[in-house]
């Protein structure tokens, strides 16, 4: 028996009588009850993290995912500049839903609008069979076909609107115009 | 250690060896050749409808390309072995009596069942039939009915060929080369969408119903023309064309002459994607080095390019502007918002006709000895006439003349918001 236990057994009885007082079995539980919200908040923490990225990296998957299926995300994929072609044909398209042509003229360049909208029904085929599929280098090279055929279109509807208002205002005719309805 | 290294190497390129060796393995290819001849009256009737005749099934992505001038299919992307290879297509024409009909498949086997490659072969029957109307029918498919594919992201590509029989076949790749050799006199019907033809010389009538297509020919005596969607077609000579065209592209060099929209052409074919615009033409290319006689019955924002022209006649055209080098004979145009530009009037034309509205019209004579131009009606027009033409007024109508007046090329004008430009 060493000195310690020695110590422990000759004085119990005094020892037993001994009471801690209440403000340091609080502070104790305080103690450890801080501990222990430390540790919850530590595992909530990495808990939130860990969903935080699995938010992302889900996130980050259907992106691809869906991107991958992008049409035009495809053809840019294979250096074709989409955007670059929507941008000026909407530019082109805007201008021309503003015009207003002669009523006697709208029958003729009704036959024009119905070429647009051929082309656009096959663009869309296109893009659709992208979807479906996968990039094909054909029908990247019919959508590209697409792009300037409908450039090409757009100019030549705007041309012959000028042509047709130049002798409108050349010769003073003051018809009863329309809008061009595109 | 250099002998370590050297062994070390030795063994790296017996490995690649192998490798390189299983891998050819893989994709080392069967072919057979498959004929079939008979014999054929005058003139017979044949009707060939190209690969796409056949069902197709897809589930999964793939990728289709030309190579040279073969189309290729690539099913998953990714796989460079191509699971459709559809070869140009030969049509050559003979003097014998008989058609004959030559396919060569080649198959790459699928690894998982390699025995399956073979037994497609083993059961690939190559038939000339004749149909209710006793037409020959041509089937450069043989007697497959079905091509599938499926691939997924996790499962590879299953290509599979299904015969009239119901058998299915799992092959990985498989590539088809068609010849066709026909009587000089037949009639042929063409109906093909995304690939090549080369067509030899023919004096029966060829009728062609082409989607995304080319086709290349020598002579044809008469030819009937469907085209849609960028079909191109490219001919040395022919006696007789009939075309309705959508996007499309016509190139001749020696053309005896040419109806365009003429909407009962082809009345009993229906056409590889119904639309009644095709009945005319729209959105296409005309080039034609020599042309003896054009008449357009409906062309919309068309091109012409002509050299050497004998007469045109253009009952309605809209938007569509013909640039003509050479004009040997005469010109009738009832036209609207197109441009006419002619750069060489033939001394001997007899007439020219232009009832136009909204146009650039270009008139340039190579001599303008006897000339007579009468503007009939002529509101919104400007006029840019050489002087040396003589304003005179004939039946109350202002008429510029040159030369002696029975001799004398005519010219009338009715035209609404046109600029006229005659030189010489």
């Amino acid at each position: 028996m060493n000195t310690w236990e020695k110590y422990l057994r000759d004085n119990k009885e005094e020892l037993d009588q001994v009471e801690l007082a209440p403000e340091i079995w609080l502070n104790i539980e305080n103690q450890v009850l801080k501990e222990k919200a430390a540790t919850s908040r530590r595992l909530l923490r990495w808990v939130s993290l860990a969903a935080c990225l699995g938010i992302l990296l889900s996130f980050g998957l259907i992106f691809q995912f869906s991107s991958g299926k992008d049409p035009l995300h495809q053809l840019a994929n294979s250096g074709i500049d989409s955007e670059q072609y929507l941008k000026e044909m909407a530019i082109k398209t805007r201008k021309l839903s503003n015009a207003r042509i002669p009523m006697d003229h709208k029958a003729d360049f009704e036959l024009l609008i119905q070429q647009l909208r051929a082309l656009d029904e096959q663009y869309e085929s296109y893009l659709d069979e992208l979807e479906e599929h996968g990039y094909q280098e054909l029908l990247a090279n019919r959508i590209i076909s697409y792009y300037k055929t409908k450039i090409e279109l757009l100019d030549r509807i705007q041309e012959e609107i000028e042509t047709v208002e130049y002798y409108e205002k050349k010769y003073d005719k003051n018809s009863l115009k329309v809008e061009l309805s595109i | 250690m250099i002998k370590i290294a050297s062994k070390w190497s030795l063994a790296f390129s017996i490995l690649i060896f192998f490798f390189l060796q299983a891998s050819l393995a893989q994709n080392e290819k069967l072919s057979k050749s498959y004929q079939k001849e008979i014999e054929v009256a005058d003139f017979p009737q044949i009707i060939s409808q190209g690969f796409w005749d056949m069902e197709f099934e897809s589930h999964g992505r793939m990728s289709s390309k030309r190579k040279n001038r073969d189309y290729i299919m690539v099913p998953g992307g990714n796989d460079d072995v191509p699971a459709l290879r559809l070869k140009e297509y030969f049509i050559n024409t003979w003097d014998k009596a008989s058609v004959k009909l030559e396919v060569e498949i080649v198959v790459i086997p699928d690894k998982d069942d390699p025995d399956q490659a073979q037994e497609l072969l083993d059961e690939l029957q190559i038939e000339l039939k004749l149909n209710e109307k006793n037409e020959i029918l041509i089937d450069e498919n043989l007697n497959m009915a079905k091509f599938g594919f499926e691939n997924g992201f996790f499962s590879r590509n299953v290509n599979t060929y299904t015969l009239e029989n119901g058998k299915s076949f799992r092959v990985k790749g498989l590539s088809i080369q068609a010849a066709l050799f026909i009587p000089k006199k037949s009639h042929l019907y063409l109906r093909y969408q995304l690939g090549y033809i080369t067509i030899g010389d023919l004096e029966g009538k060829l009728q062609a119903d082409l989607l995304s297509s080319r086709l290349t020919g020598g002579r044809a005596k008469e030819f009937e023309g469907r085209f849609q969607f960028y079909a191109n077609v490219q001919f040395t000579q022919i006696e007789k064309a009939s075309i309705q065209s959508e996007n499309s592209e016509f190139k001749v060099e020696e053309l005896g002459s040419l109806s365009l929209g003429n909407p009962t052409q082809m009345e009993a074919r229906i056409p590889l994607l119904e639309a009644q615009r095709l009945q005319r033409s729209t959105h296409s290319k005309y080039y034609l080095k020599k042309v003896g006689e054009i008449k357009v019955y409906e062309s919309i924002n068309d091109k012409f390019f002509i050299g050497q022209l004998g007469s045109l006649t253009s009952l309605h055209s809209t938007f569509t502007d013909y640039e003509i080098k050479e004009l040997h004979s005469s010109l009738k145009l009832r036209a609207k918002n197109g441009d006419l530009k002619i750069e060489g009037i033939k001394s001997g034309f007899s007439s020219i006709e232009i009832d136009n509205k909204i146009s650039e019209i270009h008139l340039n004579f190579s001599s303008l000895e006897n000339l007579e131009i009468r503007p009939f009606q002529h509101s919104y027009t400007e006029y840019d006439i050489p002087e040396k033409m003589k304003k005179i007024l004939m039946e109350m109508k202002t008429t510029y003349r040159k030369g002696t007046s029975s001799k004398a090329g005519k010219i009338s004008l009715l035209c609404n918001g046109c600029v006229l430009r005659i030189t010489e």
